[in-house]
């Protein structure tokens, strides 16, 4: 567990990099930010403890999602405080990856899931509250750390403790978690990239059917009126058909 | 892979004969430099497991 | 024939199942994923409806997806050209997801659901929407309009519908082309209202109480609506066919000032001119929607000459306009899909399918609970499992009267009862009770239950005998439509003066009729509530905090109870009145933080 800290020049890096990116209205934007990552997770958490068969995790998972869940609220409200037109982006700008990850992994491979990312939350707000001036914000990590830590305590309790009765090594599963999550981070990069590329390639297209075909589109009537309807589709190979 | 390939492919022959026979067939350059640029992107899109590097040669 | 229906992709994905004619289960995937308007691939909601019917992909006949992505794909094209070179932004992104994914929905959905691709067939936007409503109706005839933002190309599309024992059909007559769309226009207006387009429209019809309509004049002349119903949008004044996050121009804020920041405070008790100003547009694009929508129904009853009509579509979800039509476009009745936007295509897909081309008959069945539900041995189990202490009441009348003295102390209750409601209503299934005599109450339930803005108003739920007694009815045409909210009804003195929280500013209330066999516990509560009071109405609103879809599960229930300041939980049989000691800890810091 990290309550002693991070690696020092993680922490090094961290303290440099936080003032300069944490300013005016930027600050407003990231806790938004924060606020629909912590919301995405209680929806995890809540798919989790839906499907989880074992009642005993279905409480910790449910306890977690609702912690979630007011870290959003809690994320929302500072961001408002800030700034009245501070806005919440959009689920799909925060959650471009497929979720319902209980569904995709193991019970054990979540669990090491959730150890990692809480962990990894748990560094950043701890750096977070130590390094930001606003006593109101340093209070706000605080309790969302404090939350973490909780939250990686189960996560490893129960990982070590079901490893041990299904025979396999938790530093394994954690290892291949953290493989996984590399790849998917890879993958995501260049997803990113792609999209970058995949715009500028659509624009040339663009330019070029613009030119092309654009003035047949502009000279067609398009007036608001009543136009005849289609005939609808009587027969399943009607309808087989996509246009 | 197959099967998926040869929807996408019955899909791409049925738009293009919709509109080939539609009041609108002047589309039909624009989706010819479309199905390139679709093409093209499924090909960049394939290769995303080699990620950043591929894209850095683009 | 076996109809599996699926919408996807746009908003609201959703599946439902039809088996030789009946709905036998329908239900939108946000319930399951917890994303409100998921449009993801509803892979949940497949599995629910399947299993509830019993039934594999095999098994099916037919697999219908809700209209054709390839004439909208065409759609798309073409006006991105005739705005060339304004849409380049909306161009670009557009085309990345449909060449990337949206074109070969086909391939994609034979992918997840293993089905063959014989099996997969495609119905029309307009077309899915009017069968959900047309086919659930009940009608022998009925002329069908279906509204909303665009589906292919049809904004507006007017069809004639026949289902008696010679002749089953649903024909199209007319339609409007995009972009010349009533529901586009509204939704427009909701961006510049500061408000989230396909969330915020039911906010536009809650705030419009509270203004005068003062920018009707202008709104017609930039989208005029002829006597026929015809809609002409000047483009100079909005911006949905060329961007995807700006629906409006500066042209329009111009003409009708400064529009409000996205989801800044509203604060009505501030009567400032900017405030008014925004109560008034609100008044003004309702008044316009409703005209637009009485000329296109006059219109239909023109063209089809039928007695009844059929509403679809999003734009039918606006109850204010609905009792408007009823009154004055001539029909002798109106009904409303409960699920009348994109959720409610997957069903109408399916029962085109099954009525039209597979001849299946009509079945009667119930159009607003075709969700997931629990047994009472499931509730307790799980309820237990949780280490929540609860009463469980085998007797009806017990529980009955256990809810209603709750609600008689100034209690707020969360009921959960039943098959989920099918759309966005809640009627008494995942549904929050409270007593609508209380003068705080309206304040009390939207700020530290819901957390949502204070001028939204509360339905009543009544039992339908009394409906008259505290509303006025009129000609009753609009009479299917109280079992589902999709009305308002002009409140009588005495319900003005006895139940202030469910009587809007404007002196209407969108109510709920609520009869034995459709909503047995609700009526049960009422019923026990009325022999304490004499008022046999309560306000009921759905379950769920802002930014959530309602609960769907016994775990959702009691998530919502360990969020909210909700007094007492029922689901099913069983009562938590007691929360554990971390669900107190978590309820104190949502309440900080709101």
């Amino acid at each position: 567990m990290m309550s002693q800290g991070f690696v020092p020049l993680w922490g090094l890096a961290f303290r440099v990099v936080v003032p300069w990116v944490w300013r005016g209205p930027h600050i407003a934007k990231k806790l938004m930010g924060f606020s629909a990552t912590e919301a995405g997770s209680a929806r995890d958490m809540f798919l989790a403890a839906e499907a989880v068969d074992d009642p005993k995790l279905r409480n910790l998972f449910l306890r977690h999602a609702l912690d979630e869940a007011r870290h959003a609220e809690m994320f929302a409200a500072a961001a408002r405080r800030l700034s009245t037109s501070a806005r919440a982006p959009a689920y799909e700008e925060t959650h471009a990856l497929p979720q319902n990850l209980f569904a995709s992994m193991t019970l054990l491979e979540f669990l090491a899931f959730v150890e990692r990312a809480e962990r990894h939350g748990q560094r950043q707000f701890q750096a977070l509250s130590t390094t930001l001036h606003d006593p109101a914000l340093q209070d706000l990590f605080a309790r969302v750390e404090r939350d973490e830590q909780f939250h990686i305590a189960y996560a490893k309790a129960e990982l070590e403790r079901r490893a041990v009765v299904d025979g396999v090594s938790a530093r394994r599963i954690r290892r291949r978690v953290a493989l996984r999550e590399a790849w998917r981070t890879w993958r995501a990069m260049g997803r990113k990239l792609g999209d970058k590329v995949a715009r500028l390639v659509l624009g040339m297209a663009y330019v070029v059917g613009a030119l092309l075909v654009a003035v047949f589109a502009k000279r067609e009537d398009h007036a608001g009126r009543w136009h005849p309807s289609m005939t609808a589709p009587k027969t399943l190979q009607d309808m087989r058909r996509q246009s | 892979m197959l099967r998926r390939t040869r929807l996408i492919a019955q899909t791409a022959v049925e738009l293009v004969v919709g509109i080939a026979r539609g009041p609108r067939w002047w589309l039909l350059p624009f989706v010819f430099v479309l199905g390139v640029t679709a093409l093209a992107l499924l090909f960049v899109t394939a290769f995303e497991y080699a990620a950043p590097f591929v894209y850095t040669v683009f | 024939m076996k109809v599996l229906g699926i919408s996807a992709w746009f908003h609201d994905a959703a599946a439902a199942l039809v088996v030789d004619g009946k709905v036998t289960a329908a239900a939108q995937e946000e319930r399951f994923s917890r994303v409100k308007h998921d449009a993801a691939f509803p892979a949940q909601a497949i599995s629910f409806v399947l299993q509830h019917g019993g039934l594999c992909i095999e098994d099916l006949d037919a697999v219908v997806f809700y209209e054709k992505p390839l004439r909208k794909f065409e759609r798309l094209m073409t006006t991105h050209l005739r705005a060339a070179p304004r849409s380049w932004r909306q161009f670009i992104s557009a085309m990345s997801t449909w060449l990337s994914s949206r074109l070969w929905l086909k391939a994609d959905i034979v992918e997840r659901l293993g089905c063959k691709p014989e099996q997969i067939v495609f119905s029309e936007h307009h077309l899915s929407h009017a069968a959900s409503i047309f086919f659930t109706a009940q009608r022998k005839e009925a002329a069908v309009v279906c509204a909303d933002g665009v589906g292919e190309w049809a904004c507006t599309t007017i069809f004639d519908g026949v289902d008696d024992d010679d002749n089953v059909d649903l024909v199209p007559v007319a339609e409007q082309h995009f972009p010349h769309s009533i529901g586009l226009v509204y939704s427009a207006l909701t961006a510049y209202l500061g408000f989230r387009v396909n969330n915020g429209e039911y906010k536009v019809m809650g705030l419009a109480a509270y203004g005068e309509p003062r920018f009707v004049d202008e709104l017609h002349r930039i989208a005029r609506v002829d006597d026929d119903g015809v809609v002409d949008v000047d483009l100079r004044f909005f911006s949905f066919h060329t961007h995807d996050s700006q629906s409006f121009t500066p042209a329009l804020e111009a003409l009708l000032g400064p529009a409000r920041a996205p989801d800044a405070d509203l604060d009505l008790s501030r009567d400032d001119d900017d405030t008014r100003r925004w109560c008034d547009v609100a008044a003004s694009i309702q008044l316009w929607a409703e005209e637009a929508m009485l000329a296109v129904c006059r219109e239909a009853k023109r063209l089809t000459g039928r007695r009844h009509l059929c509403l679809a579509g999003g734009v039918a979800l606006n109850s204010v306009a609905n009792r408007r039509i009823a009154e004055e476009a001539g029909f002798d009745t109106v009904d409303v899909h409960p699920a009348a936007g994109d959720a409610g295509g997957a069903l109408g897909a399916a029962l085109y399918v099954s009525r039209v081309v597979g001849g299946d008959p009509r079945v009667a069945m119930s159009r607003n609970r075709l969700g997931p539900s629990s047994t009472t041995e499931a509730v307790a189990e799980r309820l237990q499992a949780l280490g929540l202490t609860f009463e469980q009441h085998e007797d009806e009348d017990d529980l009955a009267a256990a809810i209603a003295d709750a609600l008689v102390d100034g209690q707020v209750c969360a009921l959960v009862s039943g098959a989920a409601e099918w759309g966005p209503r809640a009627l008494g299934h995942r549904s929050i009770l409270a007593d609508p005599r209380r003068h705080d109450v309206r304040d009390h339930v939207n700020v530290r239950i819901k957390r949502r803005e204070r001028f939204r108003p509360f339905a009543p739920a009544v039992l339908v005998e009394d409906v008259d007694e505290w509303f006025d009815t009129g000609a009753g045409a609009d009479r299917t439509l109280w079992s589902s909210m999709q009305s308002v009804l002009p409140a009588k003195q005495a319900a003005r003066e006895q139940m202030p929280g469910v009587v809007h500013v404007d002196g209407t209330a969108r109510v709920q009729s609520v009869d034995d066999a459709e909503h047995p516990r609700l009526a049960h509560a009422l019923r026990a509530f009325k022999a304490r009071t004499g008022v046999g109405v309560l306000l009921n609103t759905s379950m769920n905090l802002r930014g959530d879809p309602p609960v769907c599960s016994v775990l959702d229930a009691v998530a919502f109870f360990a969020q909210s300041s909700i007094d007492v939980l029922v689901v099913e049989n069983c009562i938590v009145r007691t929360r554990l000691a971390w669900m107190t800890s978590s309820v104190r810091a949502h309440l900080e933080a709101a």
